[in-house]
């Protein structure tokens, strides 16, 4: 408005004033569109001069009261409109606005990420490294600036909005095809159910992946129906735990596949079984732990400050806080291992490091509950860190990218309790076949996408499992790789054996070694190396040499 | 040893060291390019193209259309020096003559090409 007024007044003044008189004396006037080009060039302060004639000193007069004026208004227009430009709320639109068109133009399956917290950011890590795609919507707009600094494999793309409202679900593409999973991550139970259910409602066929640590929530959950599954930290931290002070073998087998640094095979993290355990806290997640345990039949006192948290288990407690008088109390001299698993990283640190004085000996784990504190950790001396964030961040991830691995542990359970003997067969297997080197987990189907060559090689071949996976150089060697799982239909194989007969759609997991991959992903595209796996000879490629190979025989 | 092998790394090779041959020399003087040499050369690369003719695979796929580059550019090449020795009055001049051996040294790079993936295939399957 004042814009528009103040140039009108000086065009109109400008056109008005008398000019310089022409060559016939007569005097000159300005047109309008020299008067706006002389605006023009005179609000913004750019000054080309007195064009096109030089001016007369009425005009000169006039150029003074419009170069103050108007250089005045433009400043303050150009004020408003930057003002406006960094308005929050405009920014945002913005944002949202691109969000969701670069969402639209992904060309990739992606994963719904609802919650970028330490959970989050070690799963997104995870999920991009295997070579999935993600969208991030996250609350918090610090934790949203963390996200555009991290460099990930792939661009993750994020949003930052409240999940639990559908508009930020559907903004997310969660109604396109290309979605194929909502990851629901944040602490926020209430939030957690809400987007559960949204999701369920805008796509009644998507996987759902939802973390709870309340049990009427999870029955909640669940009960939305299809394919959700429910994330307890708590039970899945217990279970950690339970299956490290149990069966350390497995746990040792679960870290290597998991890629944990300085994970080995030969060696197990835990070196004891038996013996008496002390476990500090006993509050949400200590409870879940000391049940598990005690089922297992592990000797474990727990030490809680409150006396509401150990009201059950009076005769295995001890009260009040973990400080060395009370760990005395509950047998600290007489016991092989200590879990530090209060929720306050302080308490945790503290306890480690003045027992980790007390007596070096001592096996101690300890709870992680804030990423930010790794250093700290790392310092202490504990012998095993535990993060309830990687712990549900690992397993997410495993039922993304080897749905097929639940089995496999389940029937290594069944192993560790009746015949350990398979059980140390399949390491000394995997040790030898992997080694050192950190494992790749990959499912791989048997159809004309995935292994064109397998499945043009089944409509008149028998293929057997032990054929994909010969070595190209030699047939008579294997690459390594070892078979985990394999799925047929409902049917699922552990360990399947090497006459397995192959067949369309069948799904198989295999533990590689890193540069087998590439050997293995060819043997099940390239007809060429397949035909040479299964019958040692080298097949005739082209039209004139299969023509001169069945004259010749 | 497999004599498909042989046979064809044979036509694939010999196509590239012709078309080298007969691109060697200054590039506008067609006294240093031999119009035989031409010639065999396409005649090779016919034939190579020929065998690698039904391969069902991403390598045999690329080498076939190398092939058929090189092919198209030496024929190109082949089809100019018709035109200005037979039917043209100008006759081999130093610019058609440059045309000649650049069309040649395009098909070159094509042939190079093929051999690298020849080459390269072979030693991945490390037999």
């Amino acid at each position: 408005m004042v814009f528009v007024c103040v140039y009108a007044i000086c065009i109109i003044g400008m056109v008005l004033v008398p000019g310089l008189p022409d060559s016939n004396g007569e005097t000159t006037y300005m047109s309008f569109f020299h008067a706006y080009y002389f605006l023009a060039y005179t609000a913004t302060t750019t000054g080309f001069g007195e064009l096109p004639a030089p001016f007369s000193n009425a005009q000169r007069v006039w150029a003074i009261v419009c170069l103050y004026i108007s250089v005045i208004t433009w400043l303050y227009v150009v004020g408003r409109i930057i003002t406006l430009l960094k308005n929050e709320h405009l920014q945002l639109a913005f944002a949202e606005e691109s969000f969701i068109r670069s969402v639209r133009r992904k060309t990739n399956d992606y994963y719904l990420v609802c919650g970028f917290g330490d959970t989050g950011s070690l799963l997104l890590r995870g999920l991009t490294d295997a070579g999935l795609s993600a969208v991030v919507i996250e609350r918090n707009d610090e934790r949203m600036k963390a996200l555009d600094l991290r460099d990930y494999p792939t661009r993750v793309l994020g949003l930052c909005a409240d999940a639990s409202e559908p508009r930020y679900l559907i903004a997310a593409g969660i109604e396109s095809k290309k979605c194929i999973g909502v990851l629901i991550l944040s602490n926020n139970e209430e939030a957690n159910l809400k987007v559960a259910v949204s999701a369920r409602i805008l796509r009644p066929d998507l996987k759902i992946i939802c973390r709870s640590a309340s049990l009427e929530n999870e029955s909640e959950i669940l009960g939305i129906g299809g394919d959700i599954h429910v994330v307890d930290p708590f039970r899945v931290f217990a279970s950690y735990l339970a299956m490290l002070i149990y069966n350390p073998t497995i746990e040792t087998l679960n870290e290597w596949l998991s890629g944990a640094a300085g994970a080995k095979l030969d060696k197990n993290i835990c070196p004891l079984k038996g013996g008496k355990w002390i476990l500090c806290g006993h509050g949400r997640m200590g409870s879940v732990v000391y049940r598990k345990l005690s089922n297992l039949g592990v000797d474990i006192t727990a030490v809680d400050p409150l006396i509401e948290n150990i009201e059950g288990i009076a005769e295995h407690a001890v009260l009040g806080r973990a400080n060395m008088d009370n760990l005395k109390k509950a047998g600290l001299d007489d016991c092989v291992g200590l879990i530090a698993g209060t929720d306050s990283d302080t308490f945790n640190l503290n306890m480690v490091y003045q027992v980790e004085l007390y007596s070096p000996s001592l096996f101690s784990i300890v709870r992680q509950n804030q990423h930010s504190n790794e250093v700290l950790f790392k310092r202490t001396g504990a012998d095993y860190i535990l993060q309830p964030s990687l712990v549900i961040a690992r397993m997410v991830l495993f039922m993304l990218t080897a749905p097929l691995l639940r089995p496999f542990f389940k029937h290594l359970n069944y192993l560790y309790e009746n015949s350990p003997v398979e059980l140390a067969d399949l390491t000394n297997r995997l040790a030898e076949n992997i080694g050192d080197d950190v494992p790749i987990l990959k499912t791989y189907v048997l159809d004309t996408k995935h292994a064109p060559a397998v499945c043009s090689m089944l409509n008149n071949k028998a293929v057997y499992l032990a054929d994909i996976y010969r070595a190209p150089s030699n047939r008579g060697e294997s690459l390594n790789v070892v078979p985990m799982v394999h799925k047929r239909g409902d049917t699922i194989t552990v360990l399947p054996i090497d006459e397995l007969l192959l067949a369309p759609n069948d799904e198989l997991l295999f533990c590689i070694k890193p540069n087998a991959k590439i050997m293995l992903e060819a043997n099940m595209a390239n007809e060429h190396t397949l035909d040479y796996l299964l019958t040692g000879v080298e097949p005739a490629k082209s039209y004139f040499f299969r023509w001169l190979q069945a004259r010749t025989a | 040893m497999n004599s498909e092998k042989v046979v064809f790394s044979f036509f694939i090779v010999l196509a590239l060291t012709l078309n080298f041959g007969f691109f060697m020399g200054e590039i506008d003087d067609f006294a240093h390019h031999n119009i035989y040499e031409l010639f065999a050369t396409i005649v090779v690369n016919l034939i190579a193209m020929g065998l690698k003719l039904g391969d069902r695979t991403q390598v045999g796929a690329v080498l076939l259309s190398t092939s058929m580059v090189a092919n198209l550019q030496l024929l190109a090449a082949a089809i100019t020096w018709g035109y200005v020795t037979q039917i043209s009055e100008v006759g081999l001049n130093a610019d058609n003559a440059s045309v000649i051996i650049s069309l040649s040294g395009g098909a070159l790079i094509a042939n190079v090409i093929s051999v690298v993936m020849l080459v390269s295939e072979t030693l991945m399957s490390r037999r």
